[in-house]
């Protein structure tokens, strides 16, 4: 199971800060390098990145490991980085998918809200932003061990941040945002202590468990879950096609499908630092 | 209908429709503990279907976050919100 350990301590984000209300915006993406290159020659963090590595790119050389892992570490700083820049209420450049904008348009006309099931994957929080185009009540499920800035984030984007571990108030609080016809957003790709269920789906070549959380929300609000992702290109947000999940019982393998495809076009972008596969190898061996 | 009617109905409602079919009526105390580990243990996904059943069953809906967490502490303290709250018959 996922254990939330920030890649980046409170007193680096506390600088990061200091750069942007300096204006030091283009010093502070240049510092990125040094510091995400500096990540990737720690053995702990190359670690935490192997995991992924060693199922998406299998008798990879060590070399071409350690150039992948600075490539994601680099990319995941960027993330960081824009996610600080919203959080101090600037604006970072997105490209919209318009055919995502519709899928969402559509639902949303249904007036049951909408439940965006999105991963650790590309520029997940600041893709939110483009969200407001829609012009409905943005929220987002949280989980407490995830890092403090993530709310800042929320609240200079007037998103509610809803916190995961509140019982029936987080439920009447998913539910409330939902009937109000708004976009509910939730990761979907680890698994918290909040969640004691979950569906064990095929990922990269083993067996990973992902939260049934989101779906049977869906199944019992009414709201359909999208799936969507974004990247980032030449320095702006690019939204990617969105899919409509068919619910149910297979929506967890159909999550997991879409998050292969993102992975195997994208393989520098995916941010889960730990053994999504661990707990299933070891109760296979025991 | 009366609060122990309301009781008995909840109880059966967390046995067949919470899926907690180990569980007796008479090992749900009406001031039982729903989400403590010590008392039946409800997760977020049983909370959502319990929400959801009190507006179905009762037509009592918890309308804010912050009543949420008094009124589901117990049995006894959702029976006393659907008598309060709810539509039902007498």
């Amino acid at each position: 199971m996922w254990s939330s350990k920030s890649l980046g301590s409170k007193y680096k984000y506390g600088f990061f800060q200091l750069l942007i209300r300096l204006h030091l915006i283009p010093l502070a993406r240049l510092l990125l390098f040094p510091i995400s290159f500096y990540y990737s020659l720690r053995p702990s963090l190359r670690k935490r990145c192997s995991y992924f590595l060693q199922h998406r790119f299998p008798g990879e050389t060590q070399l071409w490991r350690f150039l992948r892992t600075s490539i994601i570490y680099f990319n995941f700083a960027q993330v960081l980085f824009d996610r600080l820049l919203i959080a101090s209420g600037m604006e970072v450049p997105i490209t919209h998918d318009l055919e995502t904008l519709k899928i969402l348009s559509k639902i949303l006309k249904n007036g049951k809200g909408c439940i965006i099931v999105a991963a650790h994957f590309g520029c997940w929080q600041t893709a939110l932003t483009g969200l407001e185009l829609l012009g409905r009540p943005i929220s987002v499920i949280f989980w407490r061990e995830e890092n403090i800035d993530q709310r800042y984030f929320g609240y200079a984007r007037k998103i509610e941040m809803i916190d995961a571990c509140q019982g029936v108030e987080t439920v009447v609080r998913i539910r409330n945002s939902l009937r109000n016809n708004g976009i509910l957003c939730i990761m979907g790709d680890r698994m918290t202590h909040a969640d004691k269920k979950f569906s064990e789906v095929e990922f990269l070549g083993g067996k990973i468990q992902l939260p049934v959380f989101p779906y049977i929300l869906s199944e019992l609000l009414g709201a359909p879950v999208v799936h969507t992702a974004s990247i980032k290109k030449s320095g702006r947000v690019c939204g990617l096609p969105a899919v409509v999940s068919p619910g149910g019982e297979k929506a967890p393998a159909f999550f997991a499908e879409y998050l292969e495809r993102l992975v195997t076009e994208h393989p520098h972008n995916f941010y889960n630092f730990y053994d999504m596969w661990e707990r299933n190898d070891k109760r296979r061996n025991t | 209908m009366t609060k122990e009617e309301i009781l008995e109905k909840l109880k059966g409602h967390i046995i067949h429709e919470l899926h907690r079919t180990e569980l007796s009526p008479d090992d749900i105390g009406a001031d039982t503990a729903l989400f403590e580990e010590d008392g039946l243990g409800l997760d977020s996904l049983d909370a959502v279907e319990l929400v959801m059943l009190l507006e179905k069953y009762y037509g009592a809906v918890i309308d804010t976050p912050e009543k949420a967490k008094a009124i589901c502490t117990n049995l006894s303290t959702i029976a006393d919100f659907v008598l309060q709250n709810g539509k039902i018959g007498a």
